[in-house]
């Protein structure tokens, strides 16, 4: 044997793996060399892998086809819940860390990360369509496996997740009212219907029903201001709350 | 007519009563119960084998022989192998790149993208380990203290309920491996055995940041006592290893037995035993005098009593061994893409991998790539 044939068994021997620049994997069925006894992902580790890549509309269609094939399996609608309110462009770690105990009132608390008709434009309307198929998702669950006494992690997720979702909800029905295309604009709570009103105020009804912590209390706080506000119709007492509460 | 590799492997069964006898033993060592276990992968591993994919039963590097297989230990040239300590570092590539990222941006104004900054570090892992072995080995027998800890931080902006987590995981692992070995029927067969003791702690921890309980349990001594908890047990390994040497070619196959019968851990912690597992490997050699070309495959826990899959008990590469002074390594390890360079300058080696570790149960949905350099002081 000569030194050529050295090389070229050398070159052969290191091929397979340079050739593949350090990206793929030799059991991954989609990436991987074929033929190899390959792990393929199910549709739960697809939608965990599309999450993790921050690929949220592509988690919340695994996910729901998931929830439709076996609707049972309550564990997941938390986290298919989670990917709406993702989608919808709420940061998830934002809303839970933010701090619901002080004296600033949910709309404070809010206003800093839920999404405004400012700054989604023409899309904020499908916004709020995946923020309420995330509430939706959550009060999908019998009330009685969402509990925070409840030893399940995913029961006591579904309860936080449910306040904290309804609350933003109820925040981005009224932001309809509040902001425009050019930023805040309180001259449009006039527009304001009273099916509108119903809808926010069911929305923070549900949060402060979900009893979810600190938030639960702060919207049961908001509900109380509103009631305490002048005015005859609800429309009327939610715009004067949604104006001195900021 | 050339010998193709298969029939090469034909002639050489046919040729001696002796493989039978052995290819029996071999059998035999395969025949046994199968218990729950622990990862597949060796309790200590040399850089320069995990760069060539981990494949090391049918060839490994100085202390990894001793945790590799012990029956490796008289193959070689002179009765002196190695005397000396090693050293490696192990740095996650995201943690590497993210601290990059934030000396580039200093200067700039970070106070817009605070919250870009944020999602960034719960989407960056950190994954750091050190690998420490002083070990003696000769022709017949070898020893090492080890030390090797490894762990692994991922904070999940969606944790398994949808809400934010923090996962924790570790690897703890020290103790002595003291090895013999023999060559029997020539150099045809050798038997090694290591017994070992074992300090080891294995904390996985997942926390929900919105679960204050178990936060406030974890600050508190006990819930820090579980993470550190650790045990001790003593155990041993077993490994054969028939050999064919030719001028030009060798041929290798390997049966190794770790943790003959179970190795029994007590402490507090929760890692309470080491199953027994069996791996096996082949090894094909080209080389001359003084350059030599390695390719190896192995199948660790044949029986999968560590639920590991196949991704990570298959492992290949390939060592290009030149002037017994320059290596280059390539392989799969747990199916990813690994390399590695290796100067021995007499009493220094030095040792540079990448590999990808793969924490999750499938290939893609934890993988880690990682920087590993290695120092070496003997001879």
């Amino acid at each position: 044997m000569n030194v050529t044939f050295y090389i070229i068994i050398t070159l052969v021997s290191f091929m397979p793996v340079l050739s593949s620049c350090g990206t793929a994997n030799f059991f991954d069925c989609n990436v991987g060399y074929a033929g190899s006894n390959c792990a393929r992902l199910n549709k739960d580790e697809q939608a965990r892998v599309a999450l993790d890549n921050g690929d949220v509309a592509a988690a919340v269609e695994l996910l729901a086809e998931l929830v439709a094939e076996e609707p049972d399996v309550y564990e997941r609608y938390p986290l298919l819940a989670a990917a709406y309110a993702s989608k919808s462009g709420l940061d998830i770690f934002n809303i839970v860390t933010a701090n619901f105990g002080g004296d600033s009132s949910i709309l404070q608390v809010m206003e800093t990360f839920v999404p405004t008709p400012t700054a989604l434009g023409s899309a904020y309307e499908s916004s709020l369509r995946d923020m309420n198929s995330g509430v939706q998702t959550l009060t999908a669950i019998p009330p009685s496996l969402r509990a925070t006494t409840s030893s399940d992690k995913y029961a006591t997720s579904a309860v936080l997740q449910l306040t904290l979702y309804q609350a933003a909800y109820g925040v981005m029905l009224l932001n309809k009212f509040t902001y425009s295309a050019s930023g805040y604009d309180p001259s449009l709570l006039a527009t304001m219907t009273a099916e509108d009103a119903v809808l926010i105020l069911r929305a923070f009804l549900g949060a402060a029903e979900a009893a979810g912590g600190g938030a639960a209390t702060s919207v049961a706080s908001a509900l109380s201001a509103i009631q305490s506000q002048p005015g005859s119709t609800d429309q009327e007492k939610i715009a004067a709350w949604s104006q001195s509460a900021r | 007519m050339k010998r193709t590799f298969l029939s090469h492997q034909r002639v050489l069964i046919r040729s001696s009563t002796r493989w039978r006898w052995g290819l029996l033993v071999l059998s035999c060592l395969v025949v046994g119960s199968v218990a729950f276990g622990r990862s597949s992968a060796p309790i200590y591993e040399d850089p320069f084998d995990v760069a060539g994919g981990g494949a090391s039963l049918t060839r490994a590097s100085q202390a990894g022989l001793l945790f590799s297989n012990p029956a490796l230990i008289p193959y070689g040239t002179g009765i002196h192998r190695w005397l000396g300590n090693e050293t490696s570092l192990i740095v996650g590539k995201d943690s590497v790149d993210f601290a990059k990222s934030l000396s580039s941006s200093s200067g700039q104004d970070t106070s817009a993208s605070s919250g870009e900054f944020i999602n960034t570090v719960l989407e960056t892992p950190i994954h750091a380990g050190v690998l420490n072995c002083f070990s003696y080995i000769n022709r017949f027998f070898g020893f090492g203290v080890f030390n090797r800890g490894e762990f692994d931080i991922a904070a999940k902006k969606y944790g398994d309920t949808g809400l934010p987590a923090l996962k924790f995981r570790a690897e703890s692992y020290q103790g002595l491996g003291v090895s013999v070995a023999s060559l029997v029927f020539g150099k045809m067969l050798s038997a090694g055995v290591t017994g070992k003791f074992i300090y080891a702690g294995e904390p996985d921890l997942t926390i929900e940041l919105t679960d204050q309980e178990a936060i406030a349990n974890l600050q508190s001594a006990s819930g820090l006592k579980s993470l550190t908890a650790m045990n001790a047990g003593y155990g041993v390994d077993a490994g054969l290893v028939f050999f064919r040497q030719g001028s030009r070619a060798d041929y290798r196959v390997a049966v190794k037995i770790d943790d003959f019968g179970g190795t029994k851990l007590s402490g507090t912690g929760d890692l309470k035993e080491l199953k027994q597992m069996y791996h096996v490997g082949l090894g094909y050699t080209l080389h001359n005098s003084l350059d030599s070309l390695h390719l190896s495959a192995d199948y660790r826990d044949v029986q999968s009593v560590s639920g590991d899959g196949l991704f990570k008990r298959v492992r290949m590469g390939a060592k290009l061994l030149l002037r017994q002074h320059l290596g280059v390594s390539a392989g799969y390890y747990d199916g990813w893409p690994s390399y590695g360079v290796e100067l021995d300058a007499w009493l220094v080696r030095l040792t540079a991998a990448y590999y990808t570790r793969e924490m999750g149960s499938k290939p893609g949905l934890e993988p880690r790539s990682v920087y590993l350099a290695g120092f070496a002081m003997g001879f």
